[in-house]
């Protein structure tokens, strides 16, 4: 059975590739377009892995990421974030709320991959 | 994880069984503890065990150093394919002699298990 | 694909943008339409990024950050900045449908304006952007080093979703890895808590990468563990005296131990990493950390040997042996196939016969070169006894050699070491004088020792000069009378009475000293250059030095000798002493006065073996003389017949023929029957004894 993972992103074009570049890669994807809608769906579900942009409407990366460790079944799943170069301190502050690690934008699909196998238990 | 204790004349068995990770690892604690202290002498078969990470590893060596504070005789048998092939990736099979916290020799020691079967 | 998706969205959101900014001019301060304002610039920039329109991505980038600082408040909303975002917006549609339509000037009133409301923050430092060298490293250098990793991760690392045994395994993947963890910290289960990391590790990695690539699989929590990556051996600066560090050396370098603690166990003489752990000063895991890592730099170190011995193979000498003796029996077969072509008179056989003659001759100087080794191995030794003897004897001695790379059989380089450390000796002890006596006489304070080793045709000539007091002829002389080798009234030219030295019982030293003359003289060296089948010859000049001269055969293995028959039993005599053939009538008078043949206007003295042997039978009428000649002096060995040239594989003989002085060895000879191979210069030695008791 291939190990599901979550795109937590405002973007639908974003969503689009991530989640094609993870199915292509074996995973099974499920899309959320912010933090609350990721809330929601994640009831539903088991995820391996969440992968959230931060910059989002309704709830933030962040704020998600910080709901989630709060979530016994994601207390210890590994969280990415997709950020931008200018964005340190947004990187720190994810770190502080759980993230496992993150992703630059702009990325190639490859990096992505990588990076998800580099994290995924 | 699925735990299972039962108790012969002698010797106190601890089954444990699935997936032993981080997510479960208060209840492997839990497991660990009970089991510890209903037998002076205690089995832990790991041999169907699915999967396994560094806080199992960590749990099952912090019991085997409780039970030599308390005089209770502590080995795993089987250890199954497994939990060996984790102890290995995670650099914990590679003892030369029993840790000092542990009396005789390491859990993890290779040629230990050997010598079980 | 994910082209046209980002086309659509980001046109969407650029209409968004508009109806945001056009209320914002009515509500400046609103939180929401701001955040709205600056999402829609930031997927704008971020996923133009990603799906390659790079002109926007940087067009909006200074956009984005002043709507990121309105909303933090650090910048206020106006009437312009509004104009200006509206303006950029329809560049930005115009750039999604061509990129290249709007020319970098068309754009650059906008990019300058956003660029300076940045600047004007930048000083307070709102941005600041690190970026790290790409993961994917061009490892260049393919040298590989090895890299001690001590790994201590977070206690909460599990919170993080992370796993360090996902980084243990990407270590792995960078090359070679030993990995020990260290359960020091782990507390019994009463006080454990279950989701706490407690495990650290010590990590040896051998790879060709550089650090960046190992410290690239910790990035995520680099800053919440504690990380060292020290290079402790490159490969290109792998000198062999750095290469074996010891136990002790580890565990300090990683500042586990000092050097005192292991100092005081040192002194206990018990296995240190046993005494370590037993006193308490460190735990089991960190010396198998330091063991792993002294197993590791040997294997490194073993492995680069064998690349290095690429195009040459290291094999151990048995197989050579075993090599050597094949060919040798190879030899032996080939001789009686050659044999058996010429006493069948088959032409097809003797043709077959001749193409494995010639390549059985081929392999056989192949294999032994194979053998050969450079008599520089040897030399080596003698630099550090050189070294030494002089600083015990006082004197100021500087070694010099030449030819180390002249290539003898190993055997034979094995078998000469002690000879040579003993000529050293002599001349170190009686040869180079005291450095005062030295400069007295008007020679330089420091001695000189020159080794030198030299291929001359079929043999290796060795020459050990020494510039020291040279050996005066008149006190051998003397010695010589005193100790009875020679008659008083004997007279000897100044070469005989050097080789005297090499007579047992001789020592020119008037005191004994501890490192040479005590007992074993020249003689001892003089024997064991026999047993090579060697020659050994002394020039010396009073007060400027002696100079010993060794001839020695390329190899033991092989000779080319003469092979002679007595009744049916065959014997080889090596063919370098062997200097001529003659015939012996019975008839001859000769016989008769005292066993001397007259050669060339001399009387050479000879052996009749058959009696020397106790063999049965009776001579034929006309028997053969073997001349032969050691070292100037001529003896003949009278035998039935000559036979002719053979090439004798030497094959040692049993201990039980160890003191049989006539023999050196055995051979096969092509029939498949067995030859004794005579020892010439013991033979003649104990004729002469002989002759010159009566």
């Amino acid at each position: 059975m291939a190990l599901c993972l979550m795109i937590v992103d405002d973007s639908a074009s974003m969503r689009q590739m991530v989640s094609f570049t993870l199915k292509d890669a074996g995973y099974d994807v499920i899309a959320a377009s912010n933090g609350k809608d990721a809330l929601t769906k994640l009831d539903e579900k088991k995820v391996s892995m969440v992968i959230t942009d931060l910059n989002m409407p309704e709830m933030d990366g962040i704020e998600l990421i910080r709901q989630l460790r709060k979530l016994p079944g994601l207390k210890f799943t590994p969280i990415v974030m997709l950020t931008t170069e200018s964005q340190d301190e947004k990187k720190i502050a994810g770190k502080r709320a759980g993230a496992s690690g993150w992703i630059v934008k702009p990325f190639k699909p490859a990096q992505l991959v990588e990076t998800v196998r580099r994290l995924i238990k | 994880m699925k735990h299972t204790f039962s108790q012969s004349t002698e010797d106190g068995l601890l089954a444990l069984s699935g997936e032993l990770l981080i997510e479960n690892s208060s209840e492997l604690k839990s497991a660990l503890c009970e089991a510890l202290a209903s037998s002076p002498r205690l089995i832990v078969d790991l041999g169907k065990v699915t999967a396994a990470d560094i806080s199992s590893l960590q749990l099952l060596c912090s019991a085997h150093r409780s039970a030599s504070l308390a005089g209770t005789s502590f080995r795993i048998d089987p250890t199954g394919e497994v939990i060996r092939s984790i102890a290995e990736n995670a650099g914990y099979s590679c003892r030369t002699k029993g840790c000092r916290f542990a009396i005789g020799i390491c859990l993890w020691d290779p040629e230990a298990q050997q010598a079980r079967g | 694909m994910h082209r046209q998706a980002f086309r659509e969205e980001a046109f969407e959101l650029l209409t968004e943008l508009e109806n945001a900014l056009l209320e914002l001019e009515e509500n400046p301060h609103d939180q929401d339409l701001l955040g709205r304002s600056f999402r829609a610039m930031h997927t704008i920039k971020g996923s133009g990024a990603m799906f390659g329109y790079t002109a926007i991505a940087e067009f909006t980038h200074d956009i984005e950050t002043v709507f990121d600082q309105i909303r933090n408040g650090s910048t206020n909303i106006n009437r312009e900045l509004i104009d200006k975002t509206l303006r950029s917006c329809d560049l930005i549609r115009v750039m999604l449908d061509d990129e290249t339509a709007v020319s970098e000037s068309e754009r650059s009133d906008l990019t300058d304006y956003f660029h300076k409301l940045n600047q004007n923050k930048a000083a307070k430092g709102v941005n600041t952007s690190i970026s790290r060298p790409s993961p994917a490293d061009q490892s260049t250098a393919e040298t590989e080093k090895i890299y001690r990793i001590s790994f201590k991760p977070a206690p909460d690392i599990f919170f993080s979703g992370i796993d360090p045994l996902g980084m243990l395994n990407e270590l792995r993947l960078l090359g070679t890895c030993s990995i020990v963890a260290h359960l020091d910290r782990i507390p019994p289960l009463e006080d454990i808590q279950p989701d706490h990391c407690y495990t650290y590790w010590d990590v040896i990695l051998t790879t060709t990468r550089e650090e960046h690539a190992i410290r690239d699989v910790f990035i995520f929590i680099e800053d919440s563990c504690e990380l060292k990556i020290e290079c402790i051996v490159k490969m290109d600066s792998f000198a062999d005296e750095q290469v074996e560090k010891r136990l002790g050396e580890i565990l300090v370098e990683r500042g586990e131990l000092t050097e005192e603690n292991i100092a005081g166990i040192l002194k206990q003489k018990k296995r240190l990493g046993e005494m370590l752990v037993e006193t308490g000063l460190t735990v089991p895991s960190k010396v198998a950390a330091a063991l792993v890592e002294q197993q590791q730099v040997r294997e490194v170190h073993q492995k680069r040997q064998t690349t290095e011995a690429a195009s040459s193979l290291r094999v151990p000498s048995e197989k050579l042996d075993t090599l050597v003796n094949l060919v040798g029996e190879l030899v032996t077969v080939q001789a009686r196939l050659t044999q058996t072509a010429a006493v069948r008179n088959d032409p097809q056989l003797a043709n077959i016969a001749e193409e494995v003659e010639r390549l059985t001759a081929e392999l056989r100087e192949s294999t032994l070169t194979i053998r050969m080794m450079p008599i520089g191995t040897c030399f080596s030794k003698f630099r550090r006894l050189v070294r030494d003897l002089s600083a015990e004897l006082g004197k100021e001695v500087e070694m010099i050699t030449d030819g180390a790379e002249t290539e003898l059989d190993k055997t034979v380089i094995e078998r000469l070491n002690d000879p040579l450390v003993h000529i050293i000796r002599n001349s170190l002890d009686h040869g180079i004088e005291p450095a005062e006596i030295r400069e007295r006489i008007g020679k330089p304070r420091h001695g000189t020792i020159r080794i030198s080793a030299k291929h001359s045709g079929d043999s290796v000539v060795l020459t050990i000069h020494d510039d020291g007091a040279g050996l005066d002829a008149a006190v051998l002389r003397t010695k010589a009378i005193d100790r009875k080798l020679i008659p008083a009234n004997a007279e000897l030219a100044e070469s005989e009475l050097f080789h005297l030295i090499f007579a047992a019982g001789f020592s020119t030293a008037t005191k004994v000293t501890g490192i040479s003359g005590r007992g074993v003289g020249m003689d001892v060296v003089k024997k064991a250059i026999d047993s090579l089948r060697g020659q050994i010859f002394i020039t010396s000049k009073n007060g400027q030095g002696t100079t010993i001269t060794i001839r020695l055969p390329l190899t033991l293995a092989i000779i080319e000798s003469l092979l002679v028959k007595i009744q049916d039993s065959s014997f080889v005599m090596p063919l370098s002493v062997v200097e001529e053939c003659v015939e012996l009538n019975r008839s001859d008078s000769t016989r008769a006065a005292g066993r001397l043949l007259p050669i060339r206007g001399t009387l050479v003295p000879y052996v009749p073996l058959r009696e020397r042997f106790g063999l049965s039978g009776s001579a034929p009428l006309t028997e053969q003389v073997v001349i032969a000649n050691v070292e100037g002096k001529r003896i003949g060995f009278v035998v039935d017949q000559v036979i002719g040239q053979h090439q004798t594989v030497i094959k040692s003989l049993g201990t039980a023929y160890r003191n049989v002085a006539a023999v050196s060895g055995a051979t096969i000879l092509g029939d498949g029957s067995v030859a004794m191979i005579l020892d010439i210069p013991k033979l003649m030695i104990a004729e002469e004894n002989i002759c010159i008791s009566p």
